[in-house]
């Protein structure tokens, strides 16, 4: 039987866990009140469960607060990768639909704060019996974890857990794998070395391209790496700022929008799914952010039509907490 | 695919751009010490995401503060981006000149009309009244084939 891959996104924040405050969550909800009131003096058959059914989701929920972690799942084969805040609601997951698991598989793209601060909350780690085996390309792998589980900052010193953990450091653009997930590192542009993942399973692929600047742009610059992205049939991609906020933040190692929609039409890609969304924009300025990304999708959907050429297959979105895509 | 051809006029630099901006495109460098710059961009057909950040990059060696540097003939592709994206058109490029589309719902015609600077259009103010044009391939009329309040809006940009 084939095992369908899904990605699912525990967190889609970037830089910093940004969770919604509890008046903002007021205001939002009087807001979507007096609009279910205005409506209902339109329509007198509106029930509430119309109305919110009708609603764009972000409307409600927003995007989502919790910083990266994503979980790539084959049948049994199962990839978290990166441990930022998402990762503890994933451990709760774990613990509770899937108890006696043994063995799980954590790849780090790099090391910044938010792809790393939900490790410590990663409850597998202190359970007797179970093995966390840790991935990355980075030479100081194990001197980065260690230095997690360290006072002053986290009480439990790592020889509490370290007989659990087993660190595999990667060669880059090497291949490795976890059942029947094929996992491949690229690098990424980033102004520390960060390196994406190429996930592939039963003839689809996935390809992380989180914590990505983008600014090797043409296919002779990305060199070896482009193979990262080359007919992904999901790319998950880096759209922390709006379109000319990228283009004033040059080094900061972050992307927008129009950019990965570019990079996806050029390399064949199915669909694409923007996170890392900045920890400064409100959901208003996401929602922004991704009104600005459609405009510049019509617009090249435009020029194409314009020029003859066969509108543009892809399907995008700037994604939710919580998502999950089938392939 | 972008071609470019410089002609030098004593200190003075003419450049015409013609087709595609996108990464791959190679834009000149420019040494104008003490000449101007005129830029034509009648044909410049499209400019991705990739090509804006090419064009920002390329506009801010040139020397923009003594506002030597002018855009002429702007196609459409390259108007839109002034409306869309924050930087495109920089305070020291000056915009002589600059294509509107129009469209003949009748039959399809599709033409372009020229708007100059003093003349069609000064800085904050639209002069020329975009009426409909009569087509000259059928009888109907050609219709501004864009949302005037966000195209033309540089022109607002440009003198604030």
């Amino acid at each position: 039987m084939m095992n369908n891959m899904s990605v699912k996104l525990w967190g889609v924040r970037g830089s910093l866990p940004s969770p919604i405050t509890p008046n903002d969550l007021r205001e939002r909800f009087e807001e979507i009140l007096l609009e279910f009131e205005r409506l209902c003096k339109q329509d007198s058959s509106l029930t509430a469960q119309r109305f919110l059914q009708a609603l764009p989701p972000t409307w409600i929920g927003g995007y989502g607060g919790n910083t990266a972690c994503g979980e790539i799942i084959s049948g049994k084969s199962r990839l978290i990768i990166d441990a930022g805040s998402g990762l503890r609601k994933l451990s709760e997951h774990l613990m509770r639909t899937e108890p006696n698991l043994k063995e799980y598989h954590l790849y780090f793209t790099h090391f910044h704060w938010d792809h790393l601060i939900g490790l410590p909350f990663f409850v597998p780690m202190y359970i007797k019996g179970k093995t966390i085996n840790i991935y990355a390309v980075h030479d100081d792998l194990e001197e980065n974890i260690r230095a997690l589980f360290r006072k002053p900052f986290f009480p439990v010193p790592f020889e509490v857990i370290a007989e659990r953990v087993k660190f595999h450091r990667l060669e880059p653009r090497q291949p490795f794998h976890i059942g029947d997930l094929k996992a491949t590192p690229y690098q990424l542009d980033h102004p520390d070395p960060c390196w994406g993942l190429r996930l592939e399973a039963n003839g689809k692929s996935v390809a992380w391209a989180v914590d990505n600047e983008c600014s090797r742009h043409t296919r002779d610059e990305l060199g070896p790496d482009k193979a990262l992205y080359q007919n992904a049939d999901v790319m998950i991609f880096d759209a922390q700022y709006s379109f000319h906020e990228a283009l004033e933040k040059i080094n900061w190692g972050h992307s927008s929008g129009p950019i990965g929609i570019d990079l996806a039409l050029r390399e064949g890609i199915k669909r694409a799914l923007f996170i890392h969304h900045d920890p400064a924009a409100s959901d208003d300025m996401i929602r922004a952010a991704e009104e600005e990304t459609q405009s510049y999708f019509e617009h090249i959907a435009r020029a194409r039509k314009k020029a003859g050429d066969p509108e543009p297959k892809l399907l995008w979105h700037f994604a939710r907490e919580g998502e999950t895509i089938n392939l | 695919m972008l071609t470019v051809t410089i002609q030098r006029n004593g200190e003075d630099i003419h450049v015409k751009l013609v087709g595609l901006i996108d990464e791959n495109s190679n834009l000149p460098e420019l040494n104008a010490s003490n000449g101007r710059i005129s830029i034509d961009l009648e044909d410049i057909k499209s400019i991705n995401s990739m090509g804006c950040s090419q064009w920002i990059n390329w506009l801010k060696n040139l020397p923009l503060s003594a506002g030597k540097v002018s855009l002429q003939k702007c196609s459409p592709a390259i108007v839109q981006q002034f409306s869309i994206l924050l930087g495109f058109l920089p305070s020291g490029v000056n915009v002589e000149s600059f294509y509107v589309p129009y469209f003949c719902p009748e039959c399809g015609h599709e033409d372009l009309d020229l708007l100059e600077y003093g003349k069609d259009f000064s800085a904050g103010r639209l002069i020329k009244d975009l009426n409909d044009l009569p087509c000259p391939t059928c009888s109907g009329s050609l219709q501004l084939d864009v949302v005037a309040n966000k195209y033309f809006v540089f022109i607002n940009a440009k003198a604030s």
